[in-house]
C-alpha cells in the first residue's frame, strides 16, 4: 500500500500546468507525467542551480506548448466533423444561419449606430468638453432664450470658471458669384470657435482673430457637404471671391466631415460680418436673444462649480437691469454637454431598437438551440457510439459547442453582410435625429463586435444542450436510456418554445406600440388641410419686402387651377424655421389674472390673408386678415383658440386687446383653429398671428392651394418671383402632405424596424413550435399507436397533445407580458396619443401570438390522423 | 490531415520532427518507459535534445494514435516494477517509418557530400 503524500510546491505547480491539458489528454498521461516530472526534477537538483531553473523554464514551456498544439488539434478535429455534419444536413444549416445571421447582423447594425452616437466621442479634439449655455427663464417654463451680444460680453468678462466662451447663431444668405443665386444657411460663430473645437480645415485655414474685427475683409469657411455639393468637391474653391450681403466675400477654409452643430448649415463667416449681428438692435439691445453660446470648462471645474459662477452674474445681472430681467420670470444659467445634446433626441429610439434586436438575439439564440437539442436527440445512437468508443463528456461537449461556434460564425459572416448592407438605411434613417449620423461607418469594431458575439453565441447554443447530456445516464444503445434522454430532452424543448413566445411577445408589443402611435399621429387632426397645398420658401435680398410679397401674391392668384395663396413666417411641421416665444400683455383684469399664472408666452407668427383658407385652417370668430389691415389702419392680430379659450374662457376673445410689446395694443379681430405647428405629438400651444403688412419680412412661406397640383406650378413659381426680383431665392418647393409625411417619416421607421424584427421573431418562433410538435408526435409514434389501437381517436390525441402546447403558451405568454408590462413605459418617449400599457395592443399582440401558435402546432399535428396504429406497433 | 478511414502511406508521416524521431530511436532497441526515453535521448545527443515532461507526452499520444508505438503489456519483475509508469515499444509500422525517415535523412547527407556542404571526414 502506497503512503500518501502531501504535494510540494513544484507539484502543485505541476498540477495547475497539466490542467492546461485537454482533459481525455490528463485522463490518460497525468499520473505518468508526474512520474518523470519528479525523476527529471531529481537529476536536475542534482546537476546545479542552473540546470534546476532550466528544468522549470523546459517544463513550463513544454507544457504550454503542449496544450496550445493538443487543443489547436482537437478544435480542427471537431470543426472537421462539425463542417461535414453542416454539409450532411445543409437545410438544417442553411436555416441556422439565416436565423443567426438575421439577429446577429441586426445588432451589429445597432451597435454600430449606438457605438457611434451613444459611446464613441466627438471627432474633434474639442467637442467633448464643449458646454452648451442655456440662458432660461424658469418663471415661465423657458428653457433656452438664447444670449443677446450685450450678455454674452457679460458672461464672458464676468465669469472665473470658463476656459473661453463662444457665440453662434444661423442666418440664411444669398449667396451670389456662382453659377445662379444660392440662399445658404450660414453659421455665425466666433473667431476661435473652430479652434476651440480643435477642428483643423482640410484645405485652407480657420478663422483668425483679425477676421473678427471691424473693417476685416469678409471671410467664409465652407461646410464639407456643401463643398461637396456645390463646388464638387474642388479645393481651388479656396481663395475665391463670392459676393454676400452686398460684400465681397472670399473663401479662406473647408471643413472636414464633422458632425455639425446646433444646425447643418452651408458656411460659417465670423461674427462680424452679419449685418444682423452687427445692427444697432443686435449690439445695444439686451432683448435680442438670437445667439447660441458655447463654453470650455477651466481645467480641474466641473459643471456644478461653473454653474454656480454662472448663475452669480445672472444674480448680478437682474440687479443691474431690472427692467430687462424681471424678477417673474427668473434668469438663470443651464449647462449641458454638447455630446448629450447632439445625441439627445436619438438616445430614447436607439434604446429601445437596441434592446429589441437584444431581444431578437435571444430568441434566435433560443430557436436554434431548441433544433440543436432535437438534433441532438436524433444523434443519439451516433454519440453513444462515440462514447464507447472513449470519448469523454467533455471531450463530446466540447465537440458540440465548435459545432455551435462554427453554425454561429457563418451566421456572424451572414450577419456581417447583413450589416454592411443595411448601413445606408441607418444612416438616413439616424440622420433625422442626429448630425452625428455622419459618423457611422463600418469599422474594424464592428466587425469585432459581430465575431465576439458569434462566439458567444456559438458557446451558448453549442452549449445548451448539453444541459441535458449532463443528466443523462451514460450513452448507450439501449431502447430504456434514450427514452430517458427523449424525456429530459422534451421539457428542454418545452421550457426553450416557452422562453421563444415571451421573447416574441415583449417584441409584437414594442412593435404594436410603435405602430399604434404612428396610426394615430396619420389620423391626428393638425387643424389644417395638406392635401392640395403646394410649399415653398422665398427669400428676398433687399428692397421692398412688402412690395415684392404682394406682387407675388397677386400673380400665383391669377395662374390656372389656384384656388387661394397665402404666406406665413413659419409654416407647420416644418423643422427648419421656427417662430420664437414672446411674451405678451393683456387689458382686462381676469386675463390679467391669468396671465400671470400663465407658464408659457405665445409664439408669435406672421401671416397675410388668405393664408389661413390656404392652409386649410378654420376662422372660428371674427375675420381673416384683409387688404385693408395695413401700417397706417388699426393694428390688428388674430390668435388661436388655445389662447382664447385660455384668456377669455366665458366670453369672445374678438375686440379684446393684447400687446408684444410695452404700450403697443393690438386688437383682436379673429380666432382661427388650433395649428399643431411643432409636431403632430405636440398639443397646440398659444399662438398670436400678426399681420405682414404691419412687418417686414425678408423670409417667408408660401402656401398655394391648388386641386390638381402639378410639377409645372413650381416652375411657375420661380419664374413668377425670379421676375419680379431675380435676385429672390426660392427653396423647399414641397407639396404640404409631403412636409407632414417627412416629419412622420422618423417615427415610420422606428415603427417598420420594430415591426420587421416582430415579425421575423413570429416566424422563428413559429418555426420553432412547429419543429417541436413534429419531433414530439415522431417521439410519441408508439404510445400515440396504442392509443389509436385501444380506441381513442385522432381528434383525441391532437386535443391531448395541443394541451401541451397550451401550457407552453401560457407560461410564454404571461412572461412576455411582464416583461412587456415592464420594458413598455421605456417606449414613452417615443410613443404619443397611447398609453404605454395600452390594452388593445397587448391584447392583439396576445391574439396573433395564440393563433400562430395554434396554427404552427396543428400543422405537425394533423399527421396524426394519416398515421396506422397497426403499422406503428409493428414498427416498434 | 488524412482523411479518417484511408489508408496512410509512409512517405505520408515523412518528414518525422528530430524529437520524434528521437523518441521512435529511443524505442528500437527495446521497450522503455518516459523517464528511460527521456534520459537516453539525452545521453545520446550529449544533452542537447532535452525532451520536458509536456513534449515528451504529447509525441507519446501522437505516435499511439498513429498506430507507431504501443503500451507494452509485460512488466518488469514486480519487485523491480512501478505501477505508475507505463512502457512502450515500437510497432511494425513505426520502426518502418523511423527506418524511412532515416533513409531519407540518407539521401539528404549524401546529396550534401555530392555537393561538398558535408566533408567526407564527418561521413
Amino acid at each position: 500500500m502506497r503512503v500518501r503524500t502531501n504535494p510540494t510546491a513544484q507539484e502543485r505547480f505541476l498540477s495547475t500546468l497539466l490542467r492546461l491539458l485537454p482533459t481525455d489528454f490528463q485522463d490518460r498521461f497525468a499520473g505518468e507525467m508526474r512520474t518523470l516530472f519528479r525523476d527529471q526534477q531529481r537529476d536536475a537538483r542534482d546537476a546545479g542551480r542552473f540546470a534546476y531553473l532550466r528544468f522549470f523554464v523546459n517544463t513550463t514551456c513544454g507544457l504550454i506548448a503542449t496544450a496550445f498544439r493538443e487543443h489547436r488539434e482537437i478544435l480542427f478535429q471537431d470543426a472537421d466533423y462539425a463542417l461535414r455534419l453542416m454539409r450532411r444536413d445543409l437545410s438544417f444549416t442553411i436555416a441556422v444561419i439565416a436565423i443567426l445571421g438575421m439577429a446577429i447582423g441586426a445588432s451589429t447594425t445597432a451597435f454600430i449606430a449606438a457605438n457611434a452616437i451613444l459611446i464613441q466621442p466627438l471627432p474633434f479634439s474639442g467637442g467633448n468638453h464643449l458646454i452648451h449655455l442655456q440662458q432660461r427663464q424658469p418663471g415661465v417654463g423657458v428653457e433656452n432664450m438664447g444670449f443677446s451680444v450685450k450678455e454674452i460680453e457679460d458672461y464672458r468678462s464676468q465669469n472665473h470658471t470658463l476656459d473661453a466662451l463662444v457665440e453662434f447663431h444661423e442666418m440664411t444668405f444669398s449667396l451670389l458669384g456662382g453659377r445662379e443665386p444660392v440662399r445658404v444657411d450660414t453659421g455665425v460663430v466666433s473667431a476661435n470657435f473652430f479652434r476651440i473645437l480643435g477642428v483643423t480645415p482640410l484645405y485652407g485655414r480657420s478663422f483668425m482673430d483679425e477676421d473678427d474685427t471691424p473693417n476685416a475683409r469678409p471671410v467664409l469657411i465652407l461646410s464639407y457637404n456643401f463643398w461637396k455639393k456645390s463646388f464638387g468637391g474642388d479645393p481651388n474653391v479656396v481663395g475665391q471671391k463670392y459676393s454676400m450681403n452686398d460684400k465681397e466675400h472670399v473663401v479662406v477654409g473647408i471643413l472636414p466631415p464633422i458632425p455639425q452643430f446646433p444646425s447643418e448649415v452651408d458656411v460659417y463667416m465670423p461674427t462680424v460680418a452679419c449685418p444682423t449681428r452687427s445692427g444697432e438692435h443686435a449690439m445695444h439691445e439686451r432683448q435680442w436673444h438670437m445667439m447660441n453660446v458655447y463654453a470650455t470648462l477651466k481645467p480641474g471645474v466641473t459643471l456644478a462649480e461653473a454653474q454656480t459662477d454662472l448663475n452669480q452674474i445672472a444674480k448680478r445681472l437682474q440687479v443691474a437691469y431690472p427692467d430687462d430681467y424681471p424678477i417673474a420670470k427668473g434668469y438663470e444659467i443651464g449647462l449641458r454637454p454638447v455630446h448629450e445634446e447632439l445625441s439627445h433626441d436619438i438616445r430614447p429610439v436607439l434604446i429601445v431598437l437596441s434592446a429589441a434586436v437584444g431581444l431578437l438575439l435571444l430568441l434566435a439564440c433560443t430557436n436554434v438551440t431548441g433544433i440543436m437539442v432535437s438534433r441532438m436527440l436524433a444523434r443519439t445512437r451516433e454519440l453513444a457510439v462515440r462514447t464507447i468508443l472513449g470519448a469523454g463528456r467533455n471531450r463530446i461537449l466540447r465537440a458540440m459547442i465548435t459545432e455551435g461556434i462554427m453554425l454561429a460564425i457563418f451566421g456572424g459572416l451572414a450577419g456581417l453582410i447583413f450589416a454592411y448592407g443595411s448601413l445606408g438605411l441607418l444612416v438616413s434613417f439616424t440622420a433625422k435625429f442626429t448630425s452625428l449620423a455622419s459618423q457611422l461607418s463600418f469599422t474594424q469594431g464592428a466587425i469585432v463586435f459581430c465575431l465576439l458575439l458569434s462566439l458567444a453565441c456559438g458557446v451558448v447554443i453549442g452549449m445548451a444542450p448539453s444541459i441535458g447530456v449532463r443528466f443523462m445516464p451514460p450513452f448507450t444503445m439501449e431502447r430504456g436510456n434514450v427514452s430517458v434522454s427523449g424525456r429530459i430532452s422534451s421539457k428542454t424543448r418545452g421550457a426553450l418554445v416557452a422562453a421563444q413566445l415571451a421573447f416574441c411577445v415583449i417584441l409584437l408589443v414594442g412593435a404594436g406600440l410603435a405602430l399604434r402611435t404612428v396610426l394615430h399621429l396619420e389620423r391626428v387632426d393638425a387643424g389644417f388641410q395638406p392635401s392640395g397645398v403646394l410649399t415653398s420658401r422665398i427669400y428676398i435680398l433687399n428692397g421692398t419686402h412688402q412690395e415684392f410679397f404682394k406682387q407675388l401674391l397677386q400673380r400665383i392668384r391669377r395662374l390656372p387651377g389656384v384656388e387661394s395663396a397665402g404666406l406665413a413666417s413659419t409654416i407647420p411641421l416644418h423643422d427648419a424655421v421656427s417662430d420664437g416665444p414672446v411674451p405678451i400683455e393683456v387689458r382686462d383684469a381676469e386675463a390679467i389674472q391669468r396671465n400671470e399664472t400663465r407658464p408659457n408666452p405665445p409664439v408669435i407668427r406672421i401671416v397675410t390673408p388668405d393664408y389661413f383658407r390656404t392652409l386649410g385652417a378654420r376662422i372660428l370668430a371674427g375675420r381673416d386678415f384683409s387688404e385693408q389691415d395695413t401700417k397706417e389702419a388699426t393694428p390688428v392680430v388674430i390668435v388661436n383658440q388655445h389662447l382664447a379659450s385660455h384668456y377669455w374662457p366665458n366670453g369672445s376673445a374678438v375686440g379684446k386687446q393684447i400687446a408684444v410689446s410695452p404700450d403697443k395694443w393690438l386688437s383682436i379681430v379673429g380666432v382661427v383653429s388650433d395649428v399643431r405647428h411643432v409636431g403632430l405629438d405636440q398639443d397646440p400651444s398659444d399662438e398670436v398671428y400678426g399681420s405682414l403688412a404691419e412687418s417686414s419680412q425678408a423670409a417667408m412661406s408660401l402656401v398655394i392651394r391648388s386641386p390638381q397640383t402639378s410639377p409645372d406650378l413650381g416652375a411657375q413659381l420661380r419664374w413668377i418671383a425670379h421676375d419680379i426680383d431675380p435676385k429672390a431665392v426660392v427653396a423647399d418647393v414641397r407639396p404640404m402632405m409631403q412636409v407632414r409625411s417627412d416629419w412622420l417619416a422618423s417615427r415610420r421607421m422606428t415603427a417598420m424596424f420594430l415591426s420587421v424584427f416582430a415579425v421575423i421573431a413570429l416566424c422563428i418562433t413559429a418555426s420553432g413550435i412547429s419543429g417541436m410538435m413534429a419531433l414530439t408526435v415522431g417521439e410519441r409514434k408508439h404510445e400515440i399507436g396504442v392509443r389509436l389501437a385501444v380506441g381513442a381517436t385522432p381528434g383525441t390525441v391532437i386535443l391531448s397533445m395541443m394541451k401541451q402546447v397550451l401550457v407552453l403558451m401560457m407560461i410564454g405568454l404571461g412572461t412576455g407580458f411582464g416583461g412587456a408590462w415592464m420594458m413598455s413605459t421605456s417606449m414613452s418617449h417615443i410613443i404619443s396619443g397611447i398609453a404605454p400599457r395600452d390594452a388593445i395592443t397587448f391584447a392583439v399582440s396576445s391574439a396573433l401570438l395564440i393563433a400562430v401558435t395554434m396554427a404552427s402546432s396543428f400543422v405537425p399535428l394533423t399527421r396524426i390522423a394519416k398515421l396506422d396504429p397497426v403499422v406503428l406497433l409493428k414498427a416498434e | 490531415m488524412v482523411p479518417l478511414g484511408k489508408k496512410r502511406t509512409i512517405e505520408s508521416y515523412l518528414p518525422l520532427t528530430p524529437a520524434l524521431f528521437h523518441v521512435l530511436l529511443a524505442l528500437a532497441d527495446g521497450e522503455k518507459h518516459g523517464y528511460v526515453i527521456s534520459k537516453e535521448i539525452a545521453r545520446r545527443t550529449d544533452n542537447e535534445v532535452n525532451l520536458s515532461t509536456g513534449t515528451l507526452y504529447g509525441i507519446i499520444k501522437r505516435l499511439l494514435e498513429d498506430g507507431m508505438i504501443e503500451e507494452s503489456s509485460e512488466r518488469p519483475d514486480f519487485s523491480l516494477d512501478d505501477q505508475r509508469r507505463r512502457y512502450y515499444r515500437l510497432t511494425k509500422l513505426g520502426r518502418t517509418v523511423a527506418e524511412a525517415e532515416a533513409e531519407r535523412m540518407e539521401r539528404v547527407l549524401a546529396l550534401a557530400r555530392l555537393k561538398n556542404v558535408l566533408g567526407p571526414q564527418n561521413a
